[in-house]
């Protein structure tokens, strides 16, 4: 059986990327947050998905 | 006696063992989609990219622009409006209300500051020892 990476891997393709995780599982990613919600609706329907921006390895926040 | 309550998130492990202090909002109680917010004890105010809120329906067609808050001025070209928003969290029923600040552009990070939020309760405990946030109210 094939094994899943674990998501921290596969988040780091993604760095600065907008993506939704479901069920563990990345299932939208992209530059735009409305469109990654909107594609992650259609797939995932009414489970829930939590979406982020895959922050840098190293980052200054200051507002 | 004063009874107060309190709840512990562990910090998220977004990459490799880079733990951070995060917690996932809804904007809709009854949405099942959530999003994962940087909690920043440095930043003034929470800020989000307004395409989120042009999403939840946020209308910025009367609202004028601000001026960015300094870090971001410098870093990112960009418009932003500050808007009475709600949104909630999965331990309170009730939803939390604040003025956030949308930023016109989708790099920056959903990041939840101080005003309006953390005054919202006793104490925000960054544990970096146990790596968890503990929210007392």
């Amino acid at each position: 059986m094939k094994k899943s990476k674990p998501i921290e891997k596969e988040l780091k393709k993604h760095i600065g990327e907008w993506v939704a995780i479901c069920n563990k599982k990345i299932v939208a990613c992209g530059s735009n947050p409305s469109s990654v919600m909107d594609k992650a609706k259609d797939l995932c329907g009414n489970r829930e998905t939590t979406i982020l921006r895959v922050p840098e390895k190293s980052q200054i926040l200051l507002l | 006696m004063l009874s107060s309550k309190e709840i512990s998130i562990p910090y998220n492990k977004l990459l490799d063992n880079n733990l951070r202090p995060s917690i996932s909002i809804k904007f809709d109680p009854s949405d099942t989609q959530s999003v994962l917010c940087l909690l920043d004890s440095g930043a003034d105010f929470s800020t989000f990219p307004v395409s989120i809120g042009k999403k939840i329906g946020v209308d910025f067609r009367d609202e004028d622009p601000i001026n960015p808050p300094s870090q971001i001025s410098g870093k990112i070209k960009c418009k932003c409006y500050k808007v009475a928003t709600s949104f909630y969290v999965s331990w309170q029923t009730e939803s939390i209300s604040l003025y956030v600040i949308w930023v016109n552009s989708d790099k920056v990070y959903p990041v939840l500051g101080r005003r309006g939020f953390f005054d919202k309760f006793k104490e925000v405990v960054f544990c970096e020892e146990e790596k968890k946030l503990i929210f007392r109210w």
